[in-house]
This record gives C-alpha cells, structure tokens and sequence, in this order.
C-alpha cells in the first residue's frame, strides 16, 4: 500500500530523514515510534505530497507521490499533530467541506457525513461552531474530516499527543474500528510507547531520520531478551536474615535457565527466558529454603526496553512532559502483572 | 470545471465565517467613519482655499474614504491565509486533490466582495450626510466596479506579502507601513493640484489615486471618460498583476 525507498530531505545542513525505506501492506496498521524531531512528521509530509522529498521516492497504492499526487491525494487522508478545524463552521459543515473538495456529490456526501458523525459521537452537536466543542471533541471532529472520501490509507500524526486518557483510549477504539470495519490502512506516527504497542501491527523505531528496527512490537520486544520474575519478599527478611537471602541469590543464580539476577531493594529480578514455565520452580526453590515469597510478578520487556537498545536513549526525556512521563511510567507499572 | 467549483466552495467559506465574525464589519465600517467625521469637519475649511474642485470638503472627501475603506480592508486579506497556514487548515486543503488556485482564488475572493460590501454601505452612509452622487445609480455601478479593480489588486499584494513574510507579526507591520503613506501620497484626501510637487509626482503613479479621482468625477461632476479610461486602465493592469502573481507565488510555495 505505501512504499518508500531511500527518502532523504535536507533543510539546509539539517538532514531530517536520511535514507529511510519501509513498505506498509494493505490494512496493516503501521507505526513510526521516536522522539520529537526524529523525522517522522517530515516522512508523513513527503508520503501525503505536502513536501517533496531531497532524493529518493515514495508511493501510495502504486501512484508516486512526485509525479501523480493528484492520484495519492484522492485515497489518502490526514490528521496532522495539531487539530485544525475551521472553528467559525460547524462540525456539519466541516465535513461538507472537506468532502466537497473531495468532489462527492451531494447526496452520498450527507449520508457519509451523517455516519461519520455518528462514528465519533458528534451527531447531537454537528450544527453547532466547531469553537464551542471541547478539546477532545475537536480531535474526534478533526479525525474524521480525514475519513470522508473513504480513504484506502490514513494518517495520523501523533493522533492521541496531549489528550486527557479516556480521550486517548477513545480514539484508539476508533481507529482499530476502522481499521477493521472499512478496512483502512493507518500509518501512524507518535513517541507514545503505550500508543504503538496497543495499535500497531508493526512499529519502526526511528531516531535522527534513520529506520533502527522495525517488526512487531512483540517481536521487537522478544529480541531484548525474554521476561523478567520479580520475586518480592518481606522486608524483615531482607534484613534480619541476609545470609538466607544471599543464600537464596546465589541458588537461584545457579539455575540452568536464569540470565541474571538483580538484588532490589526488597526482592529479586530474575531475568529468563519464558518466565510462565519458570515461576514455578523459582517458587519451589525459595520454599525448600525456608523462603516464603510475599509478591510475584511477571514482566515482559516494553518498547521503552526496545527503544533503549537500538538508540541508546530512553525517549528524549526533555521532551515529555512530567505529566506523560509519570502515564508513561505508571502505564508500565501497571502492565507487570502476573499472569 | 473542478477548478471553479472548488473556488466557490472556499469562497463562500470565507463569506461564511466572515458573517460569523461581526467584529470584523464593525471594525472596518467604524473606522473610516470616524475618518469622515473628524476629517470632515478638521479640514473644513480647505474648501475656501481657491481652486478648490468641490463646494464642501466632505463632498469631495467622501470618495476618499471609501477608497480609504477599500484599500485598508483589502491589505487585511493576507491575514486569512496567514491563519489558515499556522492553524494547519491550508495542509488539510492541500491534502485534498483540491484545485491549488482555488485555495488563493477563494480567499481572495471572499475578501473583495465583503470589502465591496463594506464601501458601499460607505457610501451609503455619506448619502445620507448629505453627500451628492452627480451620475446617478449607472455612476454608482462604475464606481463599484472600479472599487472591486483596486480591492482586487491590493488584496493580490497583501496575499504576495503574506507568502513572502509568513508570520503575522512582521505582515501587520508591513501593512501597516504601507497602507497609510499610500492613502496619503494619493488624490484621496487632498485634491493633486494642491499637493506639493514631488507629492503630485508620486500620486501620479499610486494606482489609489486613480480610484479617488475615478470615483470622484463620478460623484460630483458626471462621467469623464478619459478619466475613467484611465481609472480602469490602471486598475484592471494592477489587480491583474497582482492576482496573477500571488496566485503563482502560492504555487510555488506550497511544496
């Protein structure tokens, strides 16, 4: 559905993509995951003829975006990082718009409206000024006035940036409805791990405009190096009884199937490879040495662990808010349950 | 065909959310009657001065403020598509396989026939104080046409300054330093036979000259067809040039 191959744009001395190439298949969901300035707005700017590319190319549903971009402008749609809706009309009349420059007629276009409307909860304020509607609910409007013409492929640049949760948990639930209903393919980007992980068939990691990995989340996830049992016990023990513990580290360390173990403040990290089979027998162990385990949790690597690998940077903390690095942090916390 | 359609939809959105945004109207009508009260009334007395063309200066100022209403109405236009570009409406129109022309032709468009709205109700109001309109309702239709020519033009050269400048701050000040010498270095206010030299010389090249002194003949003596051949003339070529080259230059700025 998208191809691109070898795209690099400059500005200047600034190479913001440098030699990227992916393909995305037809109903896939495909995501660009890195931090602010690593290239993806330029890359979605290029695929949907809003910048020409310095070298290389890129096409959508076989038309090339250099020499038909009147072809890949009639099947795309765009919700660019920052809402913009024409705030002096009304959401109705939003969408008309949009679909009258997409040259449907009138009649399909009212029915089309009427649905889309529906689709993101708008149908009781469609008349009235979109400056009156909410934040979340410019988003749900902005999103859909990329959906009127039904296009093959949508994108979606940081579609969920500074949305409050339930806001964000909503849109992703329409963009997976579309995705499964009307089929459409979405190219996203964002450098929300959580985002890429829930949504997207296969994500890129990319950084300083250059591709690092790119695969499956959980594939991407698997080659960090399998699971992590958090064994928790009480704090008395660790510090009444430390010549059990170190007993305990080092017959745990001793088993054939752990990589590693990390002594915690209060419990053990033992790194595995199929963490469910093993539980058990790590529980075993600590009970024939008199160790009884207070807390066990079961923990896969996440994208942040993937993003580390192959960039050597967490995302650029600068650039999250504190309040998106706490989600972010919580988000993660909450995910290390046992299974 | 395509190409008119799209002009007309994004035409009638600007009218649309011009009307939605009355403050706009109210602004640019206040203004230029302010201007025609206090002007009228702070140089009075000029009309006593021999040689003056008309019997009352507010006679002869009146087609001065409604070029004055056009051509400051006119430079404001660049200011919608300065906000259509920040806001990121302009990519979500040219994601679309819109006609690029129509975007810059819808714009403009909007613009001139509220601008041409705001100075016949000018007019209107001068009518009502009193003023004159020699050539009767055929004079008040070629006055139009000429106001529309000018607003045209000026409305090409504040889209040509916004594309260049591309950021609001630095395009108000640009305007602004435009607008008033070129009212001011024209036959609006002062009739050109009672300007200095070298301020004869550079009226004699300001296309608002040409629209004050049109209009004028029209409300106080009758049609001169030189005059109006010239009005036109002038005009016609500079909201042709200006048209064509804002359009152009939106082309060429767009990727």
């Amino acid at each position: 559905m998208i191809e691109v191959e070898q795209l690099v744009k400059q500005y200047n001395s600034l190479t913001a993509v440098n030699g990227i190439s992916f393909e995305v298949g037809r109903g896939e969901i495909f995501g660009f995951l890195g931090p602010n300035g690593a290239g993806k707005t330029t890359t979605i700017k290029i695929i949907t003829t809003l910048l020409n590319p310095t070298s290389g190319r890129a096409s959508v549903a076989g038309y090339d975006v250099q020499k038909e971009p009147g072809k890949v402008r009639s099947v795309i749609g765009y919700v660019a990082q920052d809402v913009s809706v024409d705030d002096k009309g009304t959401g109705r009349e939003n969408l008309m718009l949009q679909g009258r420059l997409h040259h449907i007629d009138g009649k399909s276009l009212r029915k089309r409206i009427d649905e889309l409307l529906e689709l993101v909860d708008l149908t009781a304020d469609a008349n009235r000024l979109a400056e009156t509607y909410s934040g979340g609910m410019r988003k749900r409007l902005d999103l859909v006035t990329g959906l009127v013409h039904r296009p093959e492929v949508l994108f979606l640049d940081e579609p969920t940036l500074g949305l409050d949760p339930q806001t964000r948990a909503k849109v992703w639930t329409y963009l997976r409805e579309l995705n499964q209903k009307e089929g459409i393919t979405l190219f996203l980007t964002t450098h929300y791990m959580e985002e890429a992980d829930e949504l997207c068939h296969r994500v890129a990691i990319i950084d300083h405009g250059e591709i690092k990995a790119l695969d499956h989340p959980d594939v991407l996830k698997d080659e960090i190096g399998g699971d992590c049992i958090n064994v928790g016990l009480s704090e008395e023990l660790f510090f009444e009884e430390s010549a059990l513990v170190e007993r305990a580290f080092q017959v745990i360390q001793g088993q054939p199937y752990v990589k590693r173990v990390e002594t915690l403040a209060d419990s053990f990290a033992v790194y595995v490879d199929k963490g469910d089979e093993i539980i058990p027998h790590i529980v075993e162990l600590l009970r024939q040495i008199g160790i009884p385990v207070k807390t066990l949790t079961l923990s896969r690597p996440s994208l942040q662990d993937v993003f580390l690998k192959h960039t050597g940077t967490t995302i650029r903390d600068s650039e999250a808010s504190s309040a998106e690095q706490f989600r972010e942090f919580h988000s993660r916390v909450l995910r290390r349950r046992p299974r | 065909m395509n190409a008119i359609l799209d002009t007309w939809y994004l035409f009638i959105r600007n009218l649309r959310n011009s009307v939605r945004l009355p403050i706009i109207w109210v602004m640019s009508l206040i203004q230029p009657l302010i201007w025609l009260l206090l002007f009228g009334q702070l140089f009075k007395n000029i009309a006593n001065v021999p040689g003056f063309p008309t019997e009352s200066y507010l006679a002869f100022l009146a087609p001065g403020i409604m070029v004055m209403t056009a051509l400051f109405g006119a430079t404001f236009s660049g200011m919608g598509t300065l906000v259509d570009m920040d806001l990121g409406y302009l990519d979500k129109m040219l994601v679309t396989p819109v006609n690029r022309n129509a975007i810059i032709l819808g714009r403009m468009g909007g613009d001139v026939l509220r601008v041409v709205i705001q100075t016949i109700i000018i007019v209107l109001i001068a009518l009502a104080m009193g003023v004159g309109f020699a050539t009767g309702f055929a004079g008040f239709i070629t006055a139009v046409a000429l106001v529309a020519l000018m607003v045209i033009g000026f409305a090409g050269l504040s889209n040509i300054l916004a594309l260049r400048i591309r950021e609001h701050q630095g395009f108000m000040m640009v305007v602004n330093f435009i607008t008033l010498p070129v009212m001011f270095m024209s036959s609006a206010l002062m009739p050109r036979e009672l300007l200095p030299n070298w301020l004869q010389t550079v009226a004699h090249y300001n296309p608002v000259t040409y629209a004050a002194d049109g209009i004028r003949s029209l409300m106080t003596t009758g049609f001169d067809s030189i005059l109006l051949v010239q009005a036109f003339l002038v005009l016609g070529g500079v909201a042709l040039v200006m048209m064509t080259t804002a359009t152009l230059l939106f082309r060429r700025r767009l990727i």
